[in-house]
C-alpha cells in the first residue's frame, strides 16, 4: 500500500517524464503486492503441486497478477516510447520546460509534426 | 355525435408547403419556374385547408398520426375549429404574400432568393403544422421548426446588424421555448401522462393548484412568440428582415403561432374552468394589458415605420392574450377573431411599408409626407390597415375588439376595458398622423418641389446640399428624385444606382438630375401600366404636371410589373380587411364554436 | 457450431485481425490492403454482433463460458440487453468510421505505417467490445487496459507534436485510474473471493456494511470517473481529443467515454444493487451533483473555446454529465434518458467530429473564427454539421430531444426539480456554442484569403457557366442553404462557382469521408423520429437494472 502511495506521489510531483513512468510502475507494483497478499493463506506454500495435504496459497490472484504485470510492462514500454518521441519533438523531457514550450507554441503558429513512427503499440 | 375520422388531409396541408420548399430548392436555377411554386403551393395548401371547412363545420374531427417517435408521444394531427381558423388565415395570406414577395425580392434584386423562398415555404408549413397539431408535442415540434426556419429569413441581409439582431431573435425564441415551454410540457406530461388537446382541458384537478399554476405560467412565459412584455424584444429585432418576412412574421406565421398557442393552452390544455379556479384572471389580463399600453407608448415614439409597426404588433398580440386571459367565452371568441383580423390588417401595413421601401427607399415616417400622392393605392391600403389596428368601422377588427370588450364586461374586468379604450386612443395617435401626412401634408412638399426642385440639383450641383437640409427638404428631395430609381434599376443591372440612399447616389451624379435618366426609362419600363395610375392620381385632385414628369408626385406604385404585383397584393389584403368587416359570419361562427358558445 | 460461440466472436474477430495486421505489416502487399482488411474485420464483427439481437431479445442473457470453464470459476462472457446496446453501437459506429478513416488518416501517417495503425485501431475496438461483453470484472480490467493502451497509441499518431504530450498525459492519468480500478477489484475479491460479476452481486449483498467494500468501491468509482471523464476528472480529455487524428477523435468521443459509463452502469447495477446506492452510500447524490456540474461547466468551457475540436471535446464532457445524471436518478425514465443518450450522443458527436474532420481535411482550418462562409465551400458537410448540432441542442425530432425529454421526465418523477433548469440551461448553452459556428458558416462574409482550397476543383469547367451573370440566378442545390455574400454586385455568386479567388468553390471531401458524415446526420435524425426501437431496448435495460430491488 505504501509503495502504491509512494508511486502515486512520484507521478504527481516529479517533473521528469521518465521518473513519472517509474512512479507509475511503483504504484502498480504496490497494487500487485496487495493482490498477492490477498492470496496468502496462513502457513502455506506456493501453489505448486507437491502432493496432497499441503496448504497452499490461492493461485488465482497470482495468475491474475501475472496478467496485470504483462499489462504493466506493455504500458511502461509504450510510455517510454512516447517519452522518446517527446524528446525528439521537443528536445526535453522536463515537464516545466515542456509546458513553457507548449505555451510559446500556442502563441506562435501551431506547428505540425511530420510523422516518423507511430510509437510502440504492441 | 362528433365523428372522429382518420384522414390524411392535415398532413397534406403541412406537406404541401414542405414540398413547395423542396421544389423551390430544386428548381433554384430557373428563376421563373422557381417563383411559380410558392403561389402554387400556397393555393394547394389553401385548397386543402378550405376543403376541410365543411367537415369541421358539420362537427367532424379529422385526425392523423404520422409517427410515434417516443412511446406515448406521437406526431399527431387533429383538425378542429381553432386550428382551421389559423390555417385558413395562414395559407390564404401566404398566397398573397408569395406574390408580394416575388415582387419585392425581384424589385430589390435581393440575393439568395432561393433560400429565401424555400424557408418562406417551410415557415408556412410549420405554421399550418402548429395549427393542426393535435398534441403538445407536435405543437412544440412545429413551433421550434418555425423558429429555425425563420432564422435564415431574419438574417437575410447577412451584415453585422442583421446577425446581431437575428441572434437576439434566436435567443429569445429558443431561450423561452426550450427554457420554459419544454419544461412546462414535461411538467404537464408528468402530471397527467397526457398530451392530446381536449376541449375544456385535461388538467383540472390533476395536481395541486400551485403546480398547475406554475406550469401555466411557465407555459405562457415559454411562448416567446406571443411577445408578452418581458419577452417581446425579439420582435423589433426581427425587423431587420426584408418586408415580406416582417409581414410573415408579424401577421401570419410567428406571432400568430404564439398567440394561437396561448389560446390552445388556455382552452384545450388547462381549460377555462381550471384556470378560473387558479385565479389566472387575476394575472394574465394585467400582464397583457400592461404590454398593450406600454408597447403602444413605445410605438408612439418610433420614427422607423417598421419599428412602429412592430411595437404595434406587440400591443395587438396582447389583445389576443388579454381576450384569452379573461377566461370568458366571449373573450376567447374575441381573441380568436382578433388573431385573424389583426393578421389581415397587419400584413397590409407591412406590405405597405415594404412597398414604400421598395419604391422609394424610405423607411422613416418623417420622410413619408405626401407619399399618398405617389402611391395612392398603397396608402389607402395603409389607411385601412391602420383603421384595422385602431378598430374603427370599415375594418374588421371592430368585431374582435367588440367581443373582447364584451368579454371584459361579462367578467367585470374593468381594467381590461380601460386598456381597450386607452390603447384604441393610442393606436389612433400613432397611426392617423402617418395617414394624414401621407395624403395631405405632402401638398406642401409637392408645391415646394415644383418651384425649387428643377434648379436645386443644377445650381447646387453636389449631393451634400441635398443631404443636409431638414426633413422638409429631405422629403422634398426624395419626392423629387426617387421615382426614376426603381425604374432604371429594375431594368438594368445598375447596382451602383441602387445603393441604399437614393440621395447620395444622385448627388454623386452631380448634374445627373432626374431629367436625364427618367424620361426614357419610364416609357420603356412601365409604359402600359402608367395609364391607369395617372388618371387615378389626377382623380386625387393633385394634378400631374406633364411638363415636370420626373419630380412630380407621379404615381409610382405601378411603374414596374413587380411594383404592380406588390400593389395588387396590398389591395387584396386591404380588401380582405373590408370583406371581413362586411361579411364576418363564417368566422364568427367558427370562433363561437371555439369559445364553446 | 459457430452460433454457439456467437457471444465472443465480435470480440475475437478484431483482436485476431489486429494480430494479423501487426505481424503481416512487414509484407508489402498487406500494406496496400490494410484498410480493406480492417473494413472486412469490423464488418464481420458487426455481422456477428447483429446476429446476437434475436437471441438476446428472446432469451435474455446469453452466457458463454470461455474455454468451457464454468462460471463463476472460469471467465464468463455474457450478453444481456445492456451489453447488446453497447455492442451494436460500437460495431456499427466502427464500420462507419472505418470507412471514414481511409482517406482521413492519410494526412496523418505514411502508407507504410498503415498496417500498424489499423492494428492499434482494431485492438482498440476489440478492447472496447471485450469490456462490454465480459462478465468477469478482472477480465474487464484487462480489456480496459487493452483499449486504453491502443487508445494512447492512436492519439499519439496525431499530426501535431502536442499529440504526444496529450497522449502522455492521458497515459499517466489513465493508468493511475486503471490502477485504482484494479485496487478496487482487489478489495472486492478479498471479501468475496470471486470475480464474476453476477456472483459478486449475490455475495456482496450481505456485506453492504463492510468497510472493505466501501474502500473498494471508492477506488473503483474514482477510477471509473476518470475513465468516463466525469467533470472534475476530465482534464485528459480535451487535449487528447484535440490532437488525435480526426477519425480517431470521432471514434473516441463516441465510444471511449461511453464504455466507461457502461462500466459504471455495470458496477453499480450489475455488481452492486440499486439498494446499495440508496441505502448505504448516497452516491447518487454525488453523481447527480457532478453530472449537473459537468453539464454546466463543460458547456461553459466549450463556449470559450476557439478550436473546433477542443470545443466539441468540452461539449463531450458536458454530455457525459447528462448520461451520469440519468444514471443517478435511479428511476426508469431517467435511466432510459441516460442510456439512450449513450447511443444518441455517440452518433451525434461522431457526426460533429466527422464534419469538423472534413473541414480540417479540406481547408486545414481548426478555429471557429476562420469558418466564415465555409458552408459555401462544403455545403454537404455543413448540412450534416447543422443537423448534428441541432440534434445536440435537442431540437424536437432529433436524437437530443428524446434524451432531454426522458431526463427531464426522470428528474420530475424523482422530484429533483433543480435538475430541470440544469438540463435546460445545458441545452441552451449548447445552442450558444454551436450556433456561432452555424452563423459563421452560413451568414458571415468571407475573410480575405482565409481559405486554402487545395484542389482546384474543376473551377475552369464551371467558370464557363458564368457567362450570363443575371443577378437573379441563384443556384441552389438540393435543399441546401446557400447564402451569398452580402454584396451581390461584386460576386455573381452561387455556391458552386465563382471566379474571384477568395470566393467559394465547392470542394467537398472524398465520398468515403462524406458518406459517413451524412450517415451520422441521418442517424441523428432517425434516432429522433424513430426513437421507439432504441427506447424499448433502453426501457428493458433500465427495468432490468433497477428491477433487481
Amino acid at each position: 500500500m505504501l509503495v502504491f502511495i509512494l508511486g502515486l506521489y512520484m507521478t504527481i510531483v516529479k517533473g521528469n517524464l521518465i521518473k513519472k513512468v517509474i512512479g507509475l510502475n511503483l504504484a502498480q507494483t504496490g497494487v500487485y503486492t496487495f493482490f498477492i497478499l490477498t492470496a496468502k493463506v496462513n502457513e502455506s506454500t506456493a501453489p505448486v503441486y507437491i502432493g496432497d495435504e499441503v496448504r497452499y496459497a490461492n493461485p488465482l490472484p497470482q495468475v491474475l497478477i501475472l496478467t496485470a504485470i504483462v499489462v504493466g510492462i506493455s504500458l511502461t514500454a509504450f510510455a517510454l516510447g512516447l517519452v522518446i518521441r517527446i524528446y525528439q519533438a521537443y528536445g526535453t523531457i522536463e515537464e516545466s520546460e515542456l509546458s513553457r514550450l507548449v505555451q510559446a507554441n500556442r502563441e506562435a503558429q501551431p506547428s505540425t509534426l511530420t510523422p516518423s513512427s507511430s510509437g510502440g503499440e504492441g | 355525435m362528433n365523428p372522429v375520422i382518420n384522414a390524411s388531409e392535415p398532413i397534406w396541408a403541412v406537406g404541401s408547403a414542405f414540398l413547395t420548399a423542396l421544389l423551390i430548392a430544386l428548381t433554384g436555377r430557373w428563376q421563373n419556374l422557381r417563383d411559380l411554386w410558392s403561389p402554387l403551393g400556397a393555393l394547394a395548401q389553401f385548397g386543402i385547408v378550405a376543403s376541410l371547412v365543411p367537415a369541421v363545420l358539420s362537427g367532424e374531427t379529422r385526425t392523423f398520426t404520422l409517427t410515434t417517435p417516443m412511446p406515448g408521444v406521437a406526431l399527431y394531427f387533429k383538425v378542429d375549429e381553432l386550428g382551421l381558423f389559423f390555417a385558413l388565415m395562414a395559407s390564404f395570406l401566404w398566397f398573397i404574400a408569395s406574390l408580394y414577395s416575388v415582387g419585392y425580392m425581384r424589385a430589390l434584386k435581393e440575393h439568395a432568393q432561393t433560400r429565401f423562398f424555400a424557408f418562406y415555404a417551410i415557415s408556412l408549413g410549420s405554421a399550418v403544422g402548429i395549427a393542426f397539431a393535435g398534441n403538445l408535442f407536435t405543437l412544440f415540434v412545429f413551433y421550434e421548426m418555425l423558429t429555425l426556419a425563420t432564422y435564415p429569413l431574419v438574417v437575410h441581409k447577412q451584415d453585422a446588424e442583421a446577425r446581431a439582431k437575428a441572434r437576439v431573435y434566436m435567443t429569445y425564441l429558443l431561450g423561452t421555448s426550450i427554457g420554459f415551454q419544454f419544461t412546462a410540457i414535461l411538467v404537464i406530461y408528468g402530471i397527467s401522462g397526457e398530451l392530446n388537446f381536449t376541449k375544456g382541458g385535461f388538467l383540472q384537478g390533476q395536481a395541486p393548484d400551485w403546480l398547475l399554476l406554475s406550469a401555466f405560467l411557465l407555459y405562457i412565459a415559454g411562448i416567446g412568440k406571443s411577445a408578452i412584455m418581458p419577452f417581446h424584444k425579439w420582435l423589433p429585432s426581427a425587423m431587420v428582415a426584408p418586408a415580406p418576412v416582417s409581414a410573415l412574421l408579424h401577421a401570419v406565421a410567428v406571432v400568430k403561432a404564439g398567440v394561437f398557442t396561448v389560446l390552445r393552452v388556455v382552452v384545450y390544455v388547462f381549460g377555462v374552468d381550471c384556470l378560473v379556479s387558479l385565479q389566472v384572471a387575476q394575472i394574465l389580463p394585467y400582464v397583457a394589458g400592461t404590454t398593450i399600453v406600454v408597447a403602444s407608448l413605445i410605438a408612439l415614439f418610433q420614427d422607423d415605420l417598421k419599428l412602429r409597426l412592430a411595437y404595434s404588433t406587440i400591443s395587438q398580440l396582447s389583445y389576443v392574450v388579454l381576450g384569452a386571459g379573461l377566461l370568458s367565452p366571449l373573450g376567447a371568441m374575441g381573441a380568436t377573431l382578433h388573431m385573424v383580423f389583426h393578421g389581415f390588417a397587419k400584413i397590409t401595413l407591412f406590405f405597405t411599408a415594404g412597398h414604400i421601401y421598395c419604391a422609394t427607399k424610405k423607411t422613416k415616417i418623417s420622410q413619408m409626407r405626401g407619399i399618398g400622392k405617389q402611391m395612392p393605392f398603397t396608402m389607402i391600403g395603409f389607411t385601412i390597415g391602420a383603421l384595422g389596428m385602431i378598430g374603427l368601422p370599415p375594418a374588421s377588427s371592430l368585431w374582435s375588439k367588440w367581443y373582447i370588450g364584451l368579454g371584459a364586461l361579462e367578467t367585470q374586468h374593468y381594467f381590461a376595458l380601460g386598456v381597450l379604450v386607452v390603447s384604441t386612443i393610442l393606436n389612433a395617435l400613432y397611426f392617423l398622423p402617418i395617414v394624414y401626412s401621407a395624403f395631405f401634408e405632402g401638398g406642401g412638399g409637392v408645391e415646394a418641389l415644383t418651384l425649387p426642385s428643377p434648379p436645386s440639383p443644377n445650381t447646387v450641383g453636389e449631393g451634400e446640399s441635398q443631404l443636409l437640409p431638414s426633413p422638409d427638404a429631405a422629403g422634398e428631395g426624395s419626392v423629387n428624385l426617387t421615382p426614376p430609381a426603381p425604374l432604371s434599376a429594375s431594368r438594368e443591372g445598375g447596382e451602383a444606382l441602387y445603393s441604399p440612399s437614393p440621395f447620395t447616389e444622385r448627388g454623386q451624379g452631380g448634374e445627373v438630375n432626374p431629367e436625364t435618366p427618367s424620361p426614357t426609362l419610364p416609357l420603356s419600363a412601365g409604359g402600359e401600366s402608367q395609364l391607369l395610375p395617372s388618371s387615378e392620381a389626377s382623380g386625387e385632385g393633385q394634378g400631374v404636371r406633364a411638363t415636370e414628369k420626373p419630380p412630380t408626385s407621379e404615381v409610382i406604385e405601378f411603374s414596374t410589373p413587380y411594383l404592380t404585383l406588390m400593389t395588387l397584393a396590398i389591395c387584396a389584403t386591404a380588401l380582405g380587411v373590408l370583406v371581413l368587416f362586411v361579411y364576418p359570419h363564417p368566422f364568427l361562427e367558427l370562433a363561437r364554436r371555439v369559445a364553446g358558445l | 457450431m459457430l452460433a454457439e460461440h456467437l457471444p465472443i466472436l465480435h470480440v475475437l474477430i478484431p483482436l485476431v485481425g489486429a494480430i494479423v495486421l501487426l505481424t503481416g505489416g512487414v509484407l508489402r502487399p498487406l500494406r496496400e490492403v490494410a484498410w480493406g482488411l480492417t473494413m472486412l474485420v469490423v464488418l464481420a464483427s458487426a455481422v456477428s454482433a447483429f446476429q446476437l439481437i434475436p437471441r438476446v431479445l428472446s432469451e435474455g442473457r446469453i452466457s458463454y463460458a470461455l474455454g468451457n470453464w464454468k462460471p463463476p470459476y472460469g471467465i464468463e462472457y455474457a450478453v444481456d440487453s445492456l451489453s447488446l446496446l453497447l455492442i451494436l453501437l460500437i460495431t456499427s459506429l466502427t464500420v462507419i468510421i472505418t470507412l471514414y478513416t481511409r482517406h482521413s488518416i492519410q494526412r496523418d501517417i505514411t502508407p507504410n505505417q498503415q498496417p500498424y495503425f489499423y492494428s492499434a485501431y482494431l485492438l482498440f475496438v476489440g478492447g472496447l467490445l471485450g469490456m462490454v461483453t465480459t462478465a468477469d470484472i478482472f477480465n474487464l480490467y484487462v480489456f480496459l487496459e487493452i483499449a486504453s493502451l491502443s487508445g494512447y497509441a492512436l492519439i499519439a499518431i496525431g499530426r501535431r507534436r502536442e499529440a504526444l504530450l496529450a497522449s502522455y498525459n492521458y497515459l499517466m492519468i489513465g493508468t493511475i485510474a486503471s490502477t485504482l480500478f484494479l485496487l478496487g477489484i482487489g478489495y472486492l475479491y478479498m471479501i468475496t473471493g470471486t470475480l464474476n460479476m453476477q456472483d459478486l452481486q449475490a455475495r456482496l449483498e450481505e456485506l453492504y456494511g463492510s468497510r472493505t467494500l466501501l474502500v473498494g468501491m471508492a477506488f473503483i468509482t474514482l477510477g471509473l470517473s476518470v475513465k468516463m471523464a466525469l467533470f472534475p476528472l476530465h482534464t485528459w480529455l480535451p487535449n487528447a481529443y484535440t490532437y488525435a487524428p480526426d477519425a480517431i477523435t470521432a471514434l473516441m468521443a463516441s465510444l471511449t467515454t461511453k464504455v466507461g459509463v457502461y462500466t459504471a452502469f455495470r458496477v453499480f447495477f450489475g455488481v452492486l444493487k440499486p439498494s446499495f446506492l440508496s441505502q448505504v452510500v448516497p452516491l447518487e447524490e454525488i453523481f447527480m451533483l457532478l453530472g449537473a456540474l459537468a453539464i454546466l461547466g463543460g458547456s461553459l468551457m466549450a463556449i470559450f473555446q476557439n478550436n473546433l475540436k477542443r470545443m466539441l471535446a468540452y461539449s463531450s464532457v458536458a454530455q457525459i454529465g447528462y448520461i451520469v445524471l440519468g444514471l443517478a436518478m435511479l428511476n426508469v425514465s431517467g435511466m432510459m434518458g441516460g442510456l439512450i443518450h449513450i447511443v444518441n450522443h455517440a452518433v451525434v458527436k461522431a457526426g460533429l467530429f466527422l464534419a469538423v474532420g472534413n473541414i480540417i481535411y479540406r481547408t486545414g482550418l481548426e478555429e471557429v473564427d476562420d469558418l466564415n462562409q465555409i458552408a459555401q465551400q462544403m455545403p454537404k458537410t455543413m448540412l450534416a454539421f447543422t443537423v448534428c448540432a441541432l440534434a445536440l441542442i435537442g431540437v424536437p425530432l432529433t436524437a437530443g430531444f428524446v434524451t432531454k425529454w426522458y431526463l427531464v421526465l426522470g428528474s420530475i418523477e424523482a422530484g429533483r426539480w433543480f435538475l430541470v433548469p440544469v438540463i435546460v440551461v445545458g441545452a441552451l448553452l449548447a445552442a450558444v456554442y454551436l450556433w456561432r459556428i452555424i452563423e459563421r458558416a452560413y451568414f458571415w462574409s468571407r475573410k480575405g484569403g482565409a481559405l486554402t482550397p487545395p484542389a482546384p476543383l474543376s473551377a475552369s469547367r464551371e467558370g464557363g457557366e458564368l457567362g450570363s451573370p443575371s443577378p437573379f440566378t441563384e443556384r441552389g442545390q438540393g435543399g441546401e442553404v446557400n447564402p451569398d455574400p452580402p454584396s451581390p454586385t461584386l460576386l455573381p455568386n452561387s455556391e458552386q462557382e465563382s471566379q474571384s479567388p477568395p470566393a467559394p468553390k465547392t470542394s467537398e471531401v472524398p465520398l468515403s469521408m462524406l458518406i459517413p458524415t451524412l450517415v451520422m446526420a441521418v442517424l441523428s435524425l432517425a434516432l429522433g423520429i424513430f426513437a421507439v426501437l432504441p427506447l424499448n431496448l433502453a426501457e428493458r435495460i433500465a427495468k432490468s437494472l433497477l428491477g433487481a430491488e
